[in-house]
């Protein structure tokens, strides 16, 4: 960690938690409504061929939330870079005041008159902020790359996840196939991987169970305490059951994302 | 004369006055007034007063001894009662200035809706003359969210913004700091409250009121379906046994419930699409358009407009106040510039 962490924009930042959770840009743009130049222009944090900041914003906004990820560090690295190229954001909520009298009402108005002041105070706090910031995301991300199981290393500006995630048993099936197993009792879930896909599965206490994207071929035995929640990246190239029974993915799937409860 | 030498301790103001909230926004101060547009008013032999105006006042809508009454002076967005709105805006003025001890004079923006009528105009003016305003000027409500929502309005370049506000929506297309397709539908969070209402008593045979029914759709409510699954219990009175009972409702329930009012503002949204013109119809495909107003906070409203129009759909920063902080925006454009471009005709 000697070396300064490179800094990455808002829109690198979500570029990367998509292609680890295995979406193209066309599933974005297709989902966000988005044209696919508008949406890489976003992920290459391009202003100059992007509309106001406003709407960059809101952009932002949508994306980390379709990848489920919290969009408050996104919006901070946008303000920063909005700083940086001179930019304001507009339509950015004034700090709301209550109603303060005398004296200190107008020291308070003085202080709004200059704005110059508010600005430097706000700026140098956001890059204090933002600093702390970038740089723990950045050792997330190169402790993910150096990790020694990539595939299963967990995605930097994810929500922490409740209680620790026990690394999968690694075993050979009957077939011959790689099979990972995760719990030891309770209702079993299978996934079998016909493609590679970023995969999420909490059980009934919002605990996560697994987390990663197994390669093609692999067999995902996960078995607990349920409901279990589950979450695809790419639903086509998944077949899940549960308890021996064959589960359809099809009515949970939008944009080939599926999301779904099972065992409830 | 008294007004003007009044007016030296005075702050200028922009008031949002909405049918289910009020805000008033001060120059360089931000947002010092949210409270609900309710008043209770206590009848004693023929004569009335106000017994509380507000937050106070809300907290005893529907729960009022026979010699009270809460009410909500506004009704889809214009006024429904002239002098109880009176009352209700001198008392908000006095309370942003409680400091000074001359009686307030102050210069007031008033946001209104862009489908009010001369009269309903005029009626708004008068009401804001009376509680004492020194001067008064008009902003279509669709311009002031546009403005409040950070949208470039002066640019020759379209924008479109839908303001989902308690009493109404109200859609405009904005070019060049002008209006050029607006359009209000009568539909906005108060019915969405209402609906919730009918669709319990219809389906659990119990009575709610509107204060329950706008709790379950802050905590549960969406426009989207998803499968995540949110429950609430809920207390209300059997219409059939008539006493009180509790029941838990799921958010696709009421999802279901809110299928009308959510259709209406879809159909509204789709049909200002299709009257914009060509040019600028192009501009809202490629940027998007944005929403407002409290109602826009109903989980997943911008994916279901999203999927709908095949547009993208962004919600602004802090939704609720943007009509009033666009209208202080523009207070400032019109004393910097001196220019009377973005305020409403009368």
């Amino acid at each position: 960690m000697s070396d300064v962490p490179p800094r990455l924009g808002p829109g690198a930042l979500l570029a990367r938690v998509r292609v680890e959770r295995g979406l193209t840009p066309e599933d974005l743009a297709h989902t966000l409504n988005l044209s696919l130049s508008t949406l890489r222009a976003l992920e290459a944090d391009d202003l100059s061929r992007l509309p106001s900041p406003i709407f960059v914003r809101g952009y932002l906004r949508a994306y980390a939330r379709l990848l489920l990820v919290p969009s408050a560090p996104v919006l901070a690295a946008f303000d920063q870079q909005l700083a940086e190229a001179g930019l304001v954001a507009e339509g950015v909520a004034l700090p709301r005041l209550p109603l303060k009298r005398g004296l200190r009402a107008s020291l308070l108005r003085g202080i709004f008159q200059n704005p110059g002041w508010v600005m430097a105070s706000f700026s140098a706090l956001g890059a204090l902020l933002l600093g702390g910031m970038v740089l723990g995301a950045g050792q997330q991300l190169d402790a993910a790359e150096e990790g020694p199981s990539p595939l299963l290393a967990a995605v930097p500006l994810a929500p922490a996840p409740a209680g620790a995630i026990s690394e999968p048993e690694v075993r050979v099936g009957d077939d011959g196939k790689p099979e990972l197993w995760v719990g030891v009792e309770g209702s079993r879930l299978e996934l079998a991987y016909a493609s590679e896909s970023w995969t999420e599965v909490r059980d009934g206490g919002d605990r996560l169970l697994f987390q990663g994207a197994p390669t093609p071929g692999t067999r995902l035995v996960v078995q607990g305490e349920g409901p279990f929640a589950l979450l695809l990246g790419y639903a086509p190239g998944v077949r899940v059951s549960y308890n021996e029974m064959d589960v359809p993915l099809r009515p949970h799937t939008r944009n080939d994302i599926a999301q779904l409860v099972l065992g409830r | 004369m008294f007004k003007n030498i009044r007016g030296l301790f005075s702050r200028d103001l922009s008031i949002d006055l909405g049918t289910a909230n009020t805000l008033i926004y001060v120059r360089d101060e931000g947002i010092v007034l949210n409270e609900p547009s309710v008043v209770a008013i206590r009848q004693h032999n023929n004569q009335k007063s106000v017994a509380a105006v507000g937050v106070d006042a809300k907290r005893m809508l529907g729960r009022t001894p026979g010699n009270i009454t809460a009410i909500r002076p506004l009704k889809d967005g214009v006024i429904a009662d002239f002098q109880v709105t009176e009352r209700m805006l001198k008392h908000f003025i006095a309370k942003v200035h409680q400091n000074s001890m001359i009686r307030p004079s102050p210069r007031v923006l008033i946001c209104v809706p862009g489908k009010a009528t001369a009269v309903e105009r005029k009626a708004i003016k008068e009401s804001a003359l009376s509680a004492g305003a020194r001067d008064v000027w008009l902003i279509d409500e669709p311009m002031a969210a546009a403005i409040g929502a950070g949208l470039p309005v002066h640019e020759a370049v379209g924008t479109m913004v839908v303001d989902i506000g308690g009493g109404t929506t109200e859609i405009a297309v904005i070019s060049l700091n002008g209006i050029v397709y607006s359009e209000s539908v009568r539909v906005g969070g108060d019915r969405f409250d209402e609906a919730i209402v009918a669709y319990v008593r219809r389906t659990q045979g119990s009575l709610i009121g509107d204060a329950t029914a706008e709790r379950i759709k802050q905590e549960i409510g969406s426009a989207y379906p998803s499968d995540e699954i949110r429950e609430i219990d809920v207390r209300g009175r059997n219409l059939a046994a008539g006493v009180p009972r509790s029941f838990t409702l799921t958010n696709r329930e009421v999802l279901e419930a809110l299928q009308e009012p959510l259709s209406m503002i879809v159909q509204a949204v789709k049909s200002a699409l299709e009257q914009t013109p060509p040019e600028l119809a192009s501009d809202i495909a490629e940027v998007g358009m944005v929403l407002t107003g409290g109602g826009s906070m109903l989980r997943d409203l911008d994916l279901l407009l999203s999927e709908e129009t095949g547009l993208p759909v962004l919600i602004a920063e802090d939704p609720l106040t943007c009509v009033a902080r666009g209208g202080g925006k523009a207070l400032e454009l019109m004393d910097a510039a001196g220019t009377l471009d973005l305020l409403a005709s009368e």
